[in-house]
């Protein structure tokens, strides 16, 4: 793919659903064209300030309160509608009863996996130590990921830090592979937080103190990102229900990609001492389903945020 | 066997006001800027809907997309009657006293601000998106567009947005 190729594609990538050949070619084309990516990210930060982040629908949603029927309407078509209304009623009850949805989160920004494994990224920054001198890249790919995890760059965790980290349930060890709650937030892309069965209903709960600094942002890699071989083998997150202290705040869409996606969430939290500890909980709505194996599968779950620098 | 029908009729358009109804509460909820003339005007969808029902059914072919349409239209005569239209100065965008103070109102207006400045057919399809939660294939059932035309309308209208946005944080 070339970059006019790119960029007259590059609307599917913002569709409903997006059909995966599509997106593996344009995460090639971005892995090797900043230019691209850029002009990508622009288009994501574009779409991510007309995505509704306020909307009265989802409040409505979250207090749980049924929608109050519009009297006008009704008024003004009952005299010749009496009898089609007294059919609807049912409907029309059932329709109000019912509460609005949350807000739906789409990521922010998506980072491919490098084209290099860890042990080649321990290398590579081995090397840069010994030498200071920047080495090839080329082949590399997008080395976002590794930075994140590995590099020494500042981030929220300079200052912020989760106190435990639990799940609804999580595979059982096999050998010296372990699956539990932690995998997903231990900054190794190679340890994965497995479910026990299909996953859906399945959730994570990460705990804060209140004094921790607050939470805008959440960054998943979904999946077992290791390799692509195995991250197709086992499920990954399709739709994310997140829970702020019990309250549904959201419900995070995930892309089928093996990429990590970062969502912007808000501000959470108190960063107030004075403050009791408060939850986040992640429950899995839907899942792209493995070719191997039913249980779900996520390598890391982590944060940003503010208050830290 | 005719009360049967209509019954039978009558659950199918249960199901289908219970499939669309969120997404077209918010899409008119930021076409309209608040939720109880949104909730106003999406009611009077369902009440038209269940009329056209009631006659006999009409040959829709797409009846979601059809309710959209209704609603994209409904919600425009709401703005023409009530006078306002939503009209935004295109330089600068508002901005909260602080971030605490964000709410809907803000984005309301910030968002259409934004999409001020496109022209109406790409924004439409931008709000479809968004607010209708809509595929491209959907709103081009909605609008009576091609699939590549939806998709082309959307890449321009957002390529507009992302200029636009690039421009005023250069400023």
């Amino acid at each position: 793919m070339d970059c006019k190729e790119f960029r007259n594609i590059v609307a599917d990538l913002f569709d409903k659903d997006v059909e995966p050949s599509i997106r593996a070619k344009c995460e090639e084309h971005m892995g090797e064209c900043r230019a691209c990516r850029k002009y990508y990210e622009d288009m994501l930060a574009a779409a991510e300030a007309l995505r509704p982040k306020y909307s009265p629908v989802a409040e409505n949603k979250e207090t749980g309160s049924s929608l109050p029927m519009p009297h006008s309407s009704l008024f003004k078509v009952a005299a010749s509608l009496v009898g089609i209304l007294m059919l609807s009623g049912i409907a029309l009850a059932a329709y109000h009863a019912k509460s609005a949805g949350q807000a739906v989160i789409e990521p922010l920004s998506i980072h491919a996996m490098p084209k290099i494994t860890k042990a080649e990224w321990d290398r590579h920054m081995k090397l840069l130590d010994k030498t200071g001198e920047p080495t090839d890249t080329t082949g590399y790919g997008d080395l976002t990921v590794y930075n994140d995890l590995y590099g020494c760059s500042c981030s929220w965790y300079c200052g912020g830090s989760v106190k435990s980290v639990a799940a609804s349930s999580h595979l059982q060890r096999i050998g010296a592979f372990s699956y539990e709650a932690g995998n997903a937030h231990d900054f190794n892309h190679e340890t994965v937080w497995a479910t026990k069965g299909k996953g859906i209903g399945e959730s994570l709960t990460y705990t804060f103190e209140g004094g921790c600094p607050r939470i805008t942002k959440v960054k998943i890699l979904s999946g077992h990102v290791k390799n692509e071989e195995i991250w197709r083998a086992n499920s990954r997150v399709k739709r994310l229900r997140m829970y702020c202290d019990g309250k549904p705040i959201a419900t995070l869409a995930l892309q089928d990609s093996r990429t990590l996606q970062t969502f912007n969430v808000g501000t959470l939290g108190y960063h107030d001492s004075t403050k009791p500890d408060w939850t986040l909980r992640f429950e899995i709505l839907d899942v792209y389903p493995g070719t191997r194996y039913d249980d779900t599968v996520i390598a890391e779950l982590y944060f940003d945020g503010i208050d830290v620098h | 066997m005719g009360l049967l029908t209509f019954w039978h009729n009558d659950k199918a358009v249960e199901r289908l006001m219970e499939a669309e109804r969120q997404a077209m509460l918010q899409y008119a909820c930021y076409r309209l800027g608040n939720l109880d003339d949104a909730e106003d005007v999406v009611q009077d969808v369902f009440v038209r809907f269940y009329q056209l029902q009631s006659e006999g059914g009409t040959g829709i072919k797409n009846p979601s997309a059809y309710l959209f349409r209704m609603l994209a239209n409904l919600c425009i005569s709401r703005q023409r009657e009530a006078g306002r239209y939503v009209t935004v100065p295109l330089a600068g965008q508002p901005e909260p006293a602080n971030p605490e103070a964000e709410d809907f109102d803000w984005e309301f207006r910030r968002i259409n601000q934004l999409l001020a400045g496109i022209p109406e057919e790409q924004a439409e399809v931008i709000r479809l998106r968004f607010y209708g939660d809509k595929s491209f294939r959907e709103i081009a059932n909605i609008l009576g567009l091609t699939l590549t035309t939806a998709k082309s309308r959307f890449a321009y209208g957002m390529e507009k947005v992302r200029r636009g946005m690039l421009a005023s944080h250069s400023v």
